[in-house]
């Protein structure tokens, strides 16, 4: 492969993960050209992009990231119970810890898979632009998963994808692909989680491409604990058709700076998409929800609510970016991002931007930023609540509000538990 | 056992109780009534220790300690409950988390052990079902998008499970409609003893149709400027606010 272009800045220090592979398909062998053409034209996104304003990736260059290789671990423990796993070392399969029974011909690892048709067609037809991190990722993704349901299935068993950073001596990065094909009125319920095993300082950069087929119905779940060093960005791009629903739910707590992007295009009429999320961070931890919805077909809903509580140093962001096409008539869309500031270095960043071409919507935002309310913590303690525990349950309520609106109620719980050992909270 | 003396409160500067003396034995229920703005939810506000209220003298005496300075969540182990006019909502609090870490805190506080999830259950359902409560109710976070009526039976609830020495009710009927007043005024009714007392504040004679004081106090201009039975509630229904406070200017 050779780069004729001249290369942006930054763009040299992420050419060891280049992936140079000479028995991958021809259309991927393309692929990952064009992501590399893409990147290098543009190098790492600046806070003087739009999209990148408020989240600087100065500590990536800095920072010389090689690629990691792949790390044996026990299965990590289940967070719903009868899930299978699929789990992933520093970005590569663990055939070993993975437990994938019941799901064969639905799941498998990308670099397994990536010889079937589909995939092809779910990377190479895509209507989304080219964007710089995810362009990186096309071309160095040594391996992910691929998950497949045809018409008509129920997933027998959610799905948790794990992603566990073990990372070395020196700074790792890892570039893991996720493909998800949803058929029509199929329904899945898929939770990745993030977490880390050991100190170190690593770069996960993640890309999601999920299509939800008519009808289908795709719980997605996100689980963001990597370690105190980690650096996690992720791209997910969503296509949902007529009469389909695609409901996530993003849990951010760990990793020094992180951004989890989410692009959906709601192509269908009837199409419902959900985009929830919570996160507590403290000390100097940065976390970036950032998102785009077009409404596309008429008659389509979409729901955003996000919740942050921000102690320290700490900054959140948040960007939610709803079009509404001319087509798009009848689109029901709303938006609202609430910030508890726990402490005067906390900061939040909000960006709303509504971008309506259509004459007969709703559509609406809101972003709330202060501190506990008084009188929250008053009723409380005048039940004989300490301040210290009625703070820690207002917190976590504050928190745990969005959790409500998934449709999946042992998804909930789980998310609940997850969320109350973070802050620290017994199983209440 | 309630024994407030000479008590004196300012909110942002400006005086609102001005010398309340006020004496509740154990056993008995007390009513307040006032006008609007004679200080009947500063009252309430202050002895259940809500910031914002600035003590210029006095004491307010809870089986004779002193209560004012103490963190609210001390004065309600030592006994105390405010019943608030507006119960306050907190999204994704569970009732019944809230209720589990209030009863717990105050059964260490009384050096009682924490109730197992089991035996709690179990409390909570008697307590329910005697007041007519859906269990569901608790499922759902506190308060939130309760009805007036709900809001106030949770309230009571509250009351019931946690058990309080000395109960404050402020203004329990505002936003009730005469159904769900009953269903309040019975479940206040049952936690009546001889060892609890009770200061039942409101603006309308009609809660004290259904709660029936020992004793009924007219608070005007920061102080108690009237006391008498049960029949001086009646007289103030009649006559109205005015009558009363000229002839005790007078």
């Amino acid at each position: 492969m050779t780069i004729t272009e001249a290369m942006a800045p930054g763009v040299e220090a992420f050419r060891p993960a280049f992936r140079q592979s000479t028995n991958e398909p021809t259309w991927l062998a393309n692929y990952r050209r064009a992501g590399v053409e893409q990147f290098s034209a543009t190098g790492l996104p600046t806070t003087k992009d739009e999209g990148w304003k408020y989240t600087s990736l100065r500590p990536l260059a800095r920072e010389k990231y090689l690629p990691a290789g792949p790390g044996e671990i026990s299965a990590p423990e289940r967070m719903l119970e009868g899930a299978a796993q699929a789990v992933f070392v520093n970005g590569c399969f663990s055939h070993e810890s993975s437990d994938l029974s019941g799901l064969d011909g639905f799941v498998g690892s990308f670099r397994n898979m990536v010889g079937d048709n589909w995939i092809e067609e779910l990377l190479t037809s895509t209507p989304f632009a080219s964007q710089a991190m995810y362009s990186l990722n096309s071309a160095a993704f040594v391996d992910g998963l691929a998950v497949k349901l045809g018409n008509n299935v129920q997933l027998p068993r959610p799905l948790e994808i794990v992603f566990v950073s073990m990372p070395g001596n020196s700074p790792g990065m890892w570039h893991p692909r996720v493909a998800v094909d949803l058929g029509c009125d199929s329904a899945a319920t898929i939770v990745e989680r993030h977490i880390s095993i050991s100190d170190g300082s690593y770069f996960a950069n993640h890309a999601t491409d999920i299509r939800v087929r008519g009808g289908g119905r795709l719980v997605h779940v996100k689980v963001q604990q990597e370690g105190t060093d980690g650096r996690h960005l992720s791209m997910a791009r969503v296509r949902v058709a007529k009469n389909s629903l695609y409901d996530s739910f993003t849990l951010t707590l760990g990793g020094s700076l992180s951004r989890s992007e989410t692009e959906v295009r709601i192509e269908g009429t009837g199409a419902e998409v959900r985009l929830n999320g919570c996160y507590a961070i403290s000390g100097r931890q940065h976390a970036d929800h950032t998102s785009r919805i077009d409404h596309l077909a008429p008659g389509t809903t979409s729901r955003q609510v996000y919740a942050g509580a921000i102690d320290g140093a700490a900054r959140g962001v948040f960007q939610g970016h709803i079009v509404v096409d001319k087509a798009a008539q009848q689109t029901d869309g709303h938006q609202m991002n609430r910030a508890l500031l726990l402490s005067d270095r906390a900061e939040i960043d909000s960006k709303p931007i509504l971008e309506i071409y259509a004459d007969d919507v709703k559509c609406s935002h809101g972003a709330t930023a202060g501190d506990i309310d008084e009188d929250h913590l008053f009723y409380l303690r005048a039940r004989g609540i300490s301040a210290a525990a009625a703070r820690n349950l207002v917190v976590r309520g504050f928190l745990a509000d969005p959790i409500e609106n998934l449709s999946n109620e042992s998804v909930q719980a789980a998310l609940c538990l997850a969320l109350d050992s973070h802050l620290g909270l017994e199983r209440l | 056992m309630l024994e407030i003396s000479d008590l004196r409160v300012s909110v942002d500067g400006k005086t609102i109780l001005n010398g309340l003396n006020l004496s509740v034995p154990a056993g008995e229920v007390h009513a307040i009534m006032g006008p609007n703005g004679a200080g009947k939810s500063t009252l309430a506000y202050t002895l259940a220790g809500r910031d914002g209220y600035e003590h210029l003298g006095g004491t307010a005496k809870l089986l004779d300690q002193n209560i004012i300075g103490l963190d609210p969540e001390d004065r309600a182990m030592l006994g105390l409950f405010l019943a608030f006019q507006y119960p306050v909502e907190i999204p994704g609090v569970a009732g019944m988390t809230f209720l589990k870490t209030a009863l717990n805190a105050l059964r260490s506080a009384r050096g009682q052990e924490e109730l197992s999830a089991l035996d709690f259950l179990k409390l909570v359902r008697s307590k329910l079902s005697s007041l007519g409560i859906d269990e569901s109710m608790l499922k759902r976070p506190v308060n939130v998008g309760f009805s007036g009526g709900e809001k106030k039976r949770n309230e009571v609830l509250q009351m019931a499970m946690l058990e309080p020495k000395f109960c404050v009710l402020d203004e329990t009927d505002s936003g009730l409609d005469i159904d769900a007043l009953k269903v309040v005024a019975d479940g206040v009714n049952t936690l009546r003893s001889p060892e609890r007392g009770m200061l039942v504040i409101t603006h309308y004679q009609r809660l004290l149709d259904y709660i029936k004081p020992d004793r009924v106090h007219v608070l005007a201009a920061g102080k108690i400027v009237k006391s008498g039975g049960p029949e001086l509630a009646l007289q103030l229904e009649a006559e109205g606010y005015g009558e009363l406070l000229k002839a005790s200017a007078a």
